[in-house]
This record gives C-alpha cells, structure tokens and sequence, in this order.
C-alpha cells in the first residue's frame, strides 16, 4: 500500500437487471409470511415488520437466486490471503424481510459476527417520485466518527485541490432492483420513511465459518472466499 | 438461471497520507541540517515518543531561522490545499497554529506508535533520511501508519480481506521509507510510529503539528 487516500471501507452498489419477475416471486413469499407470522421480529426495526431470519427456508426459490447473486458479488471481492491456494472457509448466509409502512425506520447498527451485510430493494415504495421529503434512505456512518471531526468540527478533508469536501455520512436513496453490500461492522441506519406504498427490502449477512478440508473435498460447491492474495 | 448484476465498488471515507518533494529542498534543507545539528549541541533532549534519539523543543520555528519559517509556510499552504471550512462564507474563519521541532535518531532509534491529539494536521520533513544512498529493507527507520478503523477491520476474519477492483487487498498498515526532502502529511488523529532505524548516517527529520484556531476579530 502507498501513499494518498488510504484505508478505505467499501460500498458495493449493484444493480440486479430485469429484475421484475424475481421481484415479483419475492413480494408473493413475504406477503404469505406476513400473513402467517405478522408479529415478526422486533430488532433495529422501529414501526415496520421485520420477518424471522429464515427467509431462504421459506422464500423458496426467488430467495436462493438472489443470496447467488449476493455471494457472487461477495466472492468477486473477498480474497483469504493467508489460504495459500486452498479454500478454507464457507459462507453461512442469513435473510431476512422488512415490510416498512409510513414512519418506519431502522435505528444505527451493525450485524457484529458477519462479514458483508447486504440489502436489496424489492420495492423502494417512492412510486417514481424523486421527492426527498419521502425519506426512507440508508445512511451509512463514516467508521472514524467522530474522531474525524473533533478538532475543528466544520474543517473537512478535501480529496485533491478544489474539491468539494469529503462527507462523514454516505445516503444511499433506496431503488427497486438495487443491491448494496457492505462490511458488517459498518454502523447503518434508515431515515424514517413516509411513502404511501410499503417499503419492501431485503436484508442479509454473510458469516464466513472456517471448515475442515475435508468437508471442502466431500461438499467442493458450497460457496465460501476464494484464496488469494 | 443466476442473475445478470451489473456493480460498481465505491471506496468510502479514505483517509488522506500525502507526500511530496519539498519544491524549497535544494536552497534550504542544508541550511536546516545545520541549524539542527547546531542547536542539539547546546540543548539536551526533551522525551516524549521517542526511543533514542535527541528532541528538540517545539519551538523550532523561533530558533530554526529563515529556513524552518519557509518549510512552516509550506506545510501551512499545503494544509489549505487539503482543507474546507464547510462554513465558511466570505471571509476566513481559522487560522492555522502550527509548532515545530526536530529529531536526530542514531543507530537503534524509534517512535512508538502515538498520534497528536488537539491538532487538525501532522507533517513530517526528512532533511537526512540517513540511508546514504542505500535501498536495503534492513536499515529500517520506515514510517508506519495504522488502519483508523483497526483493530475492527480485522477482529473477526483477520485473513479474510476485502480485494479492491485494482487487484490490492486491504491491509492495516502503510508503510512509507522517507527519502531526504520529502514531506509526508497526515491528520493528527492517524496513529504512526518509526520502526527502529539501523543505518549508519544521522536521520534528521523535522515534525510539525497544525492545529486550528477561530480568526479573532481586529
């Protein structure tokens, strides 16, 4: 590593093309668990419903096309350096549902345990709309706050002269068909939402487990990072 | 059928180490070495982060002449260059504050990993990077700076890295092997240490910590 603007943390933004059908089979898998479980779970969810993590039991085969596209894009930028050629780890996927009507928010959190945390816009709920007043964005904490800002609160870096100043907060404006993966640590939260339409995301963790080569040899095809450097 | 994805990877909240050849090197980084070794002759050292070594007060830009107050100018334009006041309309608000001192390390001397706290911006200038001319790894006395975010980047997977689109792996450290005339500025918050120094010659560098304060009304 050299010299410049150093330690980055990721944001992986990624578009899933034609996503309509897979949508489509999503919204029917969580609108049946909601029938079936309408209580859900009560996490970082404030208002809306956030099913059980068990959504790839349940979601059936929507849901195991998209924790694919989710582990491709994860494996694409994760490499074990100390594997020397060998993979060593699998990767143990969690999804869950969150239906979130007017109001809804997520308080700031990590998913501590994981290694990329990952969320997909079945149905940003803004009906085309690009008004902000809607709310609802994903906020992402810049890791080195606030130490970052404490000497001078208003004195920001800038990135090469003339530039504009850096920001201590990502917003990522929700989309439908937009997949977003990020490190697990990293604190998020989501602005309180005021659509008419409900919100319907994804949420899922990747946890990397380290296996036993054997069990990489009798199952080579579960998916885990790749070797390198 | 997998589905087609289209991503872009974004590199978020990067922290800034920035070098360069100090453009005042060759007219004034003798006349530095001189007033540097000058001054060790009649005052003892002072002992902060420094193992070994002489350190001087951080007065330097007092006693250091014409050519400490030129590097200092330097450092001060280079840190606006750097810097937004987000606030600021149409008049200055901050002033720079800057302190400065100097470091002669020997044979077997290092720094311990600190930062500087209270300050906006930290430098360094090597006005004898003491390798004579040498590029071997063993002479050591290279500048490590760690990862803000570490040890949690590290604390659950510490093999597993994240792999940039340009091929490189995350790693928690930089290292930089100061050449003589180059200035390395970083924010004072960024935890740095010297790794012990084994070259014959004398590594002379001068430190400068920038801190901010309001524009007081005349």
């Amino acid at each position: 590593m050299g010299v410049g603007h150093l330690f980055d943390t990721p944001l992986i933004v990624a578009e899933i093309q034609d996503c309509a059908d897979l949508n489509r089979g999503l919204i029917v898998a969580i609108e049946q668990r909601l029938a079936a479980d309408p209580e859900g779970v009560a996490i970082s969810n404030r208002i809306g419903w956030h099913s059980d993590i068990e959504m790839l039991e349940w979601a059936g085969e929507p849901a195991h096309r998209l924790m694919d596209a989710v582990i491709a894009i994860a494996n694409k930028y994760t490499r074990d350096i100390a594997a020397e050629g060998r993979r060593r780890f699998i990767w143990v996927p969690e999804m869950w549902a969150n239906v979130s009507g007017k109001g809804a928010s997520n308080q700031l959190h990590t998913h501590a345990g994981s290694f990329w945390s990952a969320v997909y816009y079945v149905e940003d709920g803004y009906q085309g709309s690009a008004d902000r007043a809607l709310g609802g964005e994903l906020e992402i904490e810049d890791p080195r706050a606030p130490m970052v800002n404490m000497e001078a609160p208003d004195l920001r870096f800038r990135t090469a002269a003339n530039a504009a100043p850096v920001s201590h907060e990502t917003i990522i404006r929700p989309s439908t068909g937009r997949l977003l993966l990020f490190p697990a640590w990293l604190r998020h939260a989501v602005k309180p939402y005021f659509g008419e339409v409900s919100r319907v995301s994804i949420a899922m963790n990747l946890t990397a487990i380290r296996v036993p080569a054997k069990v990489l040899e009798d199952f080579p095809h579960v998916p885990g990072p790749p070797p390198g450097d | 059928m997998n589905l087609r994805t289209a991503d872009r990877f974004l590199s978020l909240f990067t922290t800034p180490v920035l070098t360069e050849l100090w453009p005042g090197v060759a007219q004034w980084n003798q006349a530095l070495f001189d007033a540097i070794v000058a001054r060790r002759e009649e005052h003892p050292s002072v002992s902060l982060s420094n193992v070994h070594g002489w350190q001087s007060s951080t007065d330097m830009l007092e006693w250091g002449g014409e050519p400490a107050q030129r590097l200092g100018d330097h450092v001060l334009a280079w840190c606006d260059q750097h810097t937004v006041d987000v606030r600021q309309t149409d008049r200055r608000r901050f002033e720079w504050l800057p302190e400065m001192w100097a470091n002669i390390n020997e044979r077997g001397a290092s720094n311990q990993t600190h930062c500087h706290p209270g300050s906006q911006w930290s430098a360094v200038y090597y006005v004898a990077d003491g390798y004579g001319g040498l590029d071997d790894p063993s002479l050591g006395g290279e500048l490590v700076f760690l990862d803000p975010r570490f040890p949690m980047v590290r604390m659950r997977d510490p093999d597993l890295r994240v792999h940039r689109p340009d091929g490189s792996s995350d790693h928690q450290e930089t290292w930089i092997r100061p050449a003589t005339g180059q200035l390395v500025m970083f924010p004072a918050w960024l935890m740095h240490s010297v790794r012990p120094y084994h070259g014959d010659g004398l590594r002379i560098s001068v430190a400068i910590n920038i801190s901010s304060r309001p524009c007081w009304e005349d």
